[in-house]
């Protein structure tokens, strides 16, 4: 089944805005063999399929509850997806292991996807875990910020 | 050459002729001259801010080097991604307030580029794993690995 880059858009919105914004990781949307390359948050291994995603998904949303994905920008093109997003949310359940700092947090990141039959079968993500940190007290700002 | 394929080979020379090689001209070719780069940490306003950050940075770190394929990029008329991999082979600088380590460094890294209607570059935004390069130039005491 051929998709169109539009289409396969519109895949990776659903995907990431369900996951992020309500917590349903839908693995109908991801093959099953599916690789994921992001090691954020300390992760050390990948899993076939959705099951790092949804680590990832079950460790933010656990400690910021009310996080909220927004895509700021959005490049498609053959079997490509790339986004550009921020998260938003409110830190009550503590961040990668640290005690929760009750602060609202922004941080940034791009994501990109390989789609097979419209559906996602890899994915990259950088974030920026060194503003995340800064924003949390555990490393100090940049000089001049 | 169509305008994707002009932005593609504009990426490629991007990271090779302006990072890797240092070549100015490169940079006075393809970008506007109100090229706006930005990271999460700093705004360069212009091309010859941003031209000075590439000499200062290429002065701090041995043989910088940016990596990038055409697998690793999508462009459309007006847009542009690049997944890319940088390495030094040696922090012999003070790099935002971190004293020169001599190590070697190895990051990855996305960017996002907008072109205006004359193809030329006008906007690149960095997404760099700077928490890694911290680690390894000895810039961060690690409470987050205890």
């Amino acid at each position: 089944m051929s998709t169109t880059p539009e289409q396969n858009n519109a895949v990776c919105r659903e995907f990431f805005e369900s996951a992020w914004n309500t917590g349903n990781v839908r693995a109908d949307l991801v093959t099953a063999d599916a690789m994921d390359h992001s090691f954020v948050g300390g992760k050390a291994k990948s899993e076939p399929g959705v099951a790092s995603f949804q680590g990832i998904v079950g460790m933010f949303r656990h400690a910021m509850p009310d996080i909220h994905l927004t895509i700021l920008d959005e490049i498609y093109a053959a079997d490509k997806v790339v986004h550009r997003w921020s998260l938003t949310g409110t830190d009550t359940g503590g961040v990668m292991g640290m005690p929760p700092s009750g602060k609202s947090l922004t941080f940034t990141g791009t994501t990109t996807a390989r789609m097979a039959d419209g559906k996602i079968a890899e994915r990259w993500a950088n974030v920026d875990e060194l503003g995340l940190l800064q924003q949390l007290g555990v490393v100090p700002p940049p000089p001049g910020a | 050459m169509d305008r994707i394929e002009q932005n593609t080979s504009y990426l490629l020379r991007f990271f090779d002729e302006i990072w890797s090689q240092g070549n100015m001209e490169t940079a006075d070719e393809i970008c506007d001259p109100n090229f706006q780069f930005i990271l999460a940490f700093a705004h360069l306003d212009g091309l010859e801010a941003f031209k000075g950050l590439v000499k200062n940075n290429r002065r701090i770190f041995e043989n910088l080097t940016y990596k990038t394929t055409r697998d690793d990029i999508v462009t459309t008329e007006l847009k542009g991604a690049a997944f890319w991999n940088m390495s030094t082979t040696k922090h012999q600088d003070t790099w935002r307030n971190v004293p020169a380590s001599g190590n070697p460094v190895a990051i990855k890294g996305m960017t996002f580029f907008r072109f205006n209607e004359e193809g030329k570059l006008t906007e690149a935004r960095v997404q760099n794993d700077v928490i890694s390069m911290m680690k390894q130039i000895n810039g961060i005491t690690m409470l987050y690995n205890s």
